[in-house]
């Protein structure tokens, strides 16, 4: 049985063959789909799963103890600062090491610890330091190159990390250095992996449940038209069960040729797939890969997933054999079909009002999701009411004929285009609110200081705020600033009383009205002041440049006659020209200020950075999402255009007869071309525009609860409208090439056949 | 005698391996119904087909109205067929979703007939049919007889010179297959159409005013000798 | 059924013996009805003297069964004429027809072109009554439905028996 299965399938003529090679080449997209979505999310679980080394945590050095310090700390283990760079918008992971015996454990990467006055780096930024001015990045790095940091430290090859060797009593005397004896082994903390994990798993739904449906409707067609030759194997004495294997062999057949093929598509856009950076980093090519058992189940369950859909379609396959003689039509979808619409819209609606600034109304996210329920619902009344509108409005054969078979059964024609209907709301809420979550960090002062880096020395703790500089080393740190090509320095003092734990006072720091008319957007001075106390925290120590750049000094600021240049120095702000001259005063600023330490939680460190370069990070997360989230619907279009191209085909087998004779009776195969795209296009054209307007009707709706006052209305990225634009236009191809199959189809060869 | 309408020479067609005329002759006369009869496989469907021009015959000369439509191109011949001539299958001319009045409104809309004068002409032939309260019903909601007259409203409605008919009856019962032949042989004949009939029912064939037998792919005509008589 | 032009047209074979007539008619067309002797003799008398067929002589052994009776132009050309023209349509036509298919096929005639002719015939009087019919009332109708249906069925007789004519004459030349 299973050998006449096979000759049936290869043996039947062209069309079946040629039914067979589109179901295999769709099965082989989602099977390529499939698998670059498993070995993304196996190199991004291989990095979660890398001992993170850098969440080292040690005991404290205690300090103050002078050159005693090294012996005092005994012959074990080693002296631990790590700390975090930037060049050019590149996180760069530094860590100062002193080993303080033999025996000290070794980092991951290198074989044994650089010595005081050397250090390794990773290839990415040993390739950076070739080419890169020393001013501008190599002088951060005391002492001599001597080595490469190894993959096994790294999540990425682009990575910039490096290892500094220092004497012990050189490290003892900066703070935040903790005296470790074991190199954590344990994975970084889960900050993102639950939720990557649930993106990428409705990334596989989303790219599963599509090429299901596409593999079920291609049994679907290809079960009814098997129908025929079935009843003739049946009157030949073909048990139910003999059909049931036949049809298994058929769907399994084009379902294996698919998957090995699809494997295929994977293995050559791999390379690609590696260097494509979809979650924000660049793995390591090695680790992108499925790995076998991902090959191996997508050779088991593809053919085996087709063949249980197959089987469960013929149970639902009931073709006449006079076909459609005595149909009689469904009846049309009720109005009420909007109510799941509506329910959701008001649930989302009482979300969005019920949200406060600390999390939005848990109404809303149901909202959302009753909402795309509710336009898969109410889809066949949306096509119905296109369709009725259409007929009045186009006159014609072609919409005569397109019209009233979507008013005849808007179910099937809607059924088509759901998948695409779904993407397209999907990525359009996600083409609006991404911009404007980045647009929130954005506002006008942000911008105007997007240019400007800051860089602290005077931390809130628990005792107060730190001390800062000595107003010497201040004075020292400024002028030398200053003489930096292209770099203005606007220096913050610190008010003295400030750094006393039990100090109530409002005002924190000192700041020249000359800065403030320099940096306007920070405020302006009572005329005549030269110099206000303010409460510049904000500014200072804020990490969301949203606030952080908010004016902070007004008339009403108390003036400061003192001397400044006896203050502490709080803080810089420089203004830089330009990348180099950003990158040199960070190098500068790397050498000749402490680093930062946190002293207490929640205020982390932060490397001297511009206000821009804080805008960027903050969007970067948001960016990684956009771009999952494009995948992800890019794909779904891709898939559902072949549903809907066989779809397409389904409704050509029901009308083959009535067609070839309208051709026969003299109507040109053109008229009969316009029907069908019509009939494709009018329920995508009008469930998209729904789709997509309801989707930023909802994001305008929610950024003008959620945002703050003054955030510009949402604005749909060039990169939205170009995805959209290459689904829809790869849903058109789809069906443009069903178009000589309708020819060929009602040709005048098969008028013959009664 | 006039010179026909329609006239075949020498029609040879074959499908693959199989020939399907093998040298048909035949001459229709304007006006006149002419029944073409024969067992099933001797190619009377195919020479409806070739001279109604639906496919071009691989040798021999056909023509109508004086055009060659053995010369003539694919395009030419669908305008011809849509223009001059008009169909009636056996079953499966309808479009589903469409109304009776869509149906036959559909080939005056090719035609680039005005929406409101195609269905008002629709309407009336339909009437003329018996079917003017059934002008809003879907095809599958007719019964076998009625759908087959609205081929026959469709086919006359944009009034061409000829009327191909290959068994129209062929799905019907007898009375319901005679009322179908009564209204179309009258319509016909009223409206002075020219009708190429295929059937292998002698009843229907009855209905003509000559029959010609297809066998083996050549026309053989049939002698009409003897006297007329009444019902006797 | 005409007993004398079939007893003629067997004749037209061969000069044959009253008996052999006989034997020949039942096999062929008697049909579990044989033809009695009286009939058959008084049948090949009276188509001698109508000059349709010829007595030959006595043989020796008497009796009126052993005359050899032979067909004349005249005669021949009677089944010839017979054989050619359509019987009129009318309903229970079979044996008619049946008879004359196989005579034309024992002689050598061309049985096909009969069949064709007859077929002709049949369809103008199934014409005639398709005219008839749609002007009358409804009992003109059911007379002529029954003369068309009858008349069909004929047809479809005729049709078969064109389709089988190449078996059947290969049936009558072995006998």
């Amino acid at each position: 049985m299973i050998r006449l299965g096979l000759r049936l399938t290869l043996h039947s003529g062209r069309e079946a063959f040629t039914r067979l090679l589109l179901t295999t080449v769709a099965v082989a997209l989602g099977v390529a789909v499939l698998l670059g979505v498993f070995a993304e999310f196996h190199a991004f679980q291989a990095d979660a799963n890398r001992s993170c080394w850098e969440c080292t945590q040690g005991a404290p050095v205690p300090k103050a103890l002078g050159n005693s310090a090294p012996r005092a700390l005994g012959s074990r283990g080693e002296l631990w600062n790590y700390s975090v760079d930037y060049f050019e918008g590149r996180t760069i992971e530094r860590l100062d090491v002193a080993a303080l015996g033999p025996g000290a454990p070794v980092p991951p990467g290198v074989s044994r610890l650089p010595g005081p006055g050397q250090y390794v780096v990773s290839p990415a930024l040993a390739a950076l330091l070739r080419t890169v001015p020393a001013g501008e990045l190599g002088d951060r790095f005391p002492g001599l190159l001597a080595g490469t940091i190894g993959d096994a430290a790294l999540s990425s090859p682009d990575e910039l990390a490096v290892y500094v060797g220092y004497q012990p009593a050189a490290l003892a005397a900066v703070p935040g250095t903790q005296l470790v004896t074991a190199i954590g082994t344990a994975p970084g903390p889960e900050v993102f992996t639950p939720f990557f994990r649930y993106a990428f798993g409705v990334g596989v739904l989303a790219v599963l449940f599509p090429v299901l449906i596409l593999i079920g409707t291609a049994t679907r067609l290809a079960a009814a038209r098997r129908e025929e030759r079935f009843a003739a194997l049946r009157l030949a004495g073909a048990t139910p069960r003999d059909i049931s294997v036949i049809a298994a062999v058929d769907s399994v057949i084009s379902a294996l040729a698919g998957t090995i093929l699809g494997i295929g598509v994977f293995l050559v856009a791999r390379p690609w797939l590696a260097g494509a950076q979809l979650t924000g980093t660049r793995y390591f090519s090695l680790e992108v890969t499925p790995t076998v058992w991902g090959y191996l189940a997508m050779l088991v369950a593809v053919p085996a997933a087709s063949a249980v859909a197959s089987l469960l379609a013929l149970r639902r396959v009931r073709i006449s054999p006079l076909g459609v003689s005595r149909r009689t039509s469904p009846p049309p979808p009720s109005a009420w079909r909007l109510l799941t619409l509506g329910i959701g819209l008001v649930l989302f609606v009482v979300g969005l009002l019920a949200t406060t600034k600390k999390s939005i109304g848990t109404p809303a996210y149901p909202g959302l999701l009753i909402v795309m329920i509710g336009l898969v619902i109410a889809g066949p009344w949306f096509t119905a009411t296109v369709a009725r509108w259409c007929a009045g409005v186009l006159g014609g054969p072609s919409p005569l004929l397109a019209t009233r078979r979507l008013e005849d059964n808007p179910k099937a024609a809607f059924r088509a285009v759901r998948g695409l209907v779904l993407a397209v709301f999907l990525g359009t809420i996600a083409g609006s609110l991404i911009p404007t979550i980045d647009a929130l960090s954005l506002t006008p002062s942000s911008a105007a200081l997007s240019g400007v880096l800051l860089d602290t020395f005077s931390l809130p703790g628990p005792n107060g705020f730190g001390p800062g500089l000595t107003p010497q080393d201040g004075a020292t740190l400024v002028s030398e600033l200053r003489g930096l090509d292209g770099a203005t320095v606007y220096p913050l003092y610190l008010l003295p009383q400030a750094t006393d734990p039990n100090y109530q006072g409002q005002y924190v720091g000192v700041v020249s009205c000359s800065m403030l008319r320099d940096l306007a957007v920070l405020g302006r001075c009572a005329p005549g002041v030269q110099a206000v106390q303010a409460d510049d925290s904000n500014l200072t120590y804020s990490d969301n440049p949203h606030y952080s750049t908010e004016a902070f000094v007004s008339p009403a600021n108390p003036g400061y006659s003192g001397r400044l240049a006896a203050l502490p120095l709080q803080a810089v702000l420089v203004r830089v020209n330009g990348p180099a001259t950003l990158e040199r005063v960070r190098t500068f600023l790397a050498g000749h200020a402490r680093p930062q330490v946190s002293t207490a939680p929640g205020v982390d460190p932060t490397p001297p950075r511009t206000f821009g370069e804080a805008i960027a990070i903050r969007s970067s997360r948001a960016t990684v999402f956009e771009r999952l989230v494009y995948f992800a619907v890019a794909l779904t279009i891709l898939v559902a255009g072949c549903s809907l191209a066989v779809a397409i085909g389904g409704g050509l087998t029901d009308r083959k007869r009535p067609f070839t004779l309208l051709r026969v009776s003299g109507t040109p195969v053109r008229a009969l071309y316009r029907v069908l795209l019509l009939e494709a296009v009018l329920p995508l054209a009008a469930a998209t525009l729904v789709a997509a307007g309801l989707a930023y009707g909802m994001s305008v709706l929610a950024v003008t609860q959620m945002a703050p006052p003054g955030t510009p209305v949402p604005q749909l990225s060039h990169v939205y409208f170009v995805t959209m634009g290459a689904g829809l236009a790869i849903a058109l191809i789809v069906i443009g090439v069903t178009l000589p199959l309708l020819n060929r189809m009602t040709g005048p060869d098969h008028v013959r056949f009664e | 005698m006039s010179s026909p309408l329609i006239w075949a020479r020498g029609v040879v067609k074959s499908f693959g391996q199989t020939p399907a005329l093998r040298g048909a002759d035949v001459q229709v006369t304007a006006g006149e119904i002419l029944a073409v009869m024969g067992p099933s496989g001797s190619g009377k469907s195919t020479l409806l087909h070739c001279l109604a021009g639906i496919f071009p015959p691989d040798e021999g000369e056909i023509s109508f109205d004086g055009q060659r439509l053995d010369q003539m191109d694919e395009t030419r011949r669908t305008e011809l067929r849509r223009t001059a001539f008009g169909f009636v299958f056996q079953f499966g001319q309808l479009v589903p979703e469409l109304t009776a009045a869509d149906n036959v409104a559909l080939p005056l809309l090719l035609g680039r007939v005005r929406r409101k004068a195609a269905y008002q002409a629709a309407g009336q032939w339909l009437a003329r049919l018996g079917l003017e309260d059934k002008g809003d019903r879907r095809t599958g909601e007719l019964s076998g007889g009625e759908a087959q007259r609205v081929a026959v409203a469709r086919a006359l409605a944009v009034g061409p010179r000829v009327l191909f008919a290959d068994e129209p009856t062929g799905s019907l019962d007898s009375l319901t297959g005679e009322k179908v032949m009564d209204l179309l042989t009258g319509l016909a004949r009223e409206q002075g159409v020219t009708m190429v009939l295929v059937t292998h029912d002698a009843r229907v064939a009855a209905y003509a005013d000559r029959q010609v037998v297809v066998r083996d792919g050549r026309v053989t005509a049939l002698e009409t000798s003897g006297t007329h008589g009444g019902l006797r | 059924m005409s007993v004398p032009l079939t007893l003629l047209g067997l004749l037209e074979r061969e000069p044959s013996h009253g008996y052999d007539l006989k034997r020949d008619y039942d096999t062929y067309f008697g049909r579990g009805k044989p033809l009695p002797y009286g009939q058959v003799y008084a049948t090949l008398a009276r188509l001698a003297r109508d000059g349709k067929a010829v007595a030959g002589e006595a043989e020796p052994g008497g009796g009126p069964d052993r005359k050899r009776y032979a067909i004349t132009p005249a005669g021949a050309a009677e089944v010839e004429a017979w054989l050619a023209e359509p019987s009129e349509p009318e309903p229970h036509l079979q044996t008619v027809l049946f008879a004359k298919v196989v005579l034309a096929l024992m002689l050598g005639h061309p049985a096909e072109h009969y069949l064709d002719v007859q077929r002709g015939a049949h369809l103008r009087r199934m014409r005639e009554l398709t005219e008839a019919r749609r002007a009358g009332p409804l009992i003109d109708t059911l007379l002529a439905d029954y003369g068309l249906f009858h008349l069909e069925a004929d047809l479809h007789w005729i049709d078969t028996t064109t389709a089988r004519l190449g078996e059947l004459a290969e049936l009558v030349r072995a006998s």
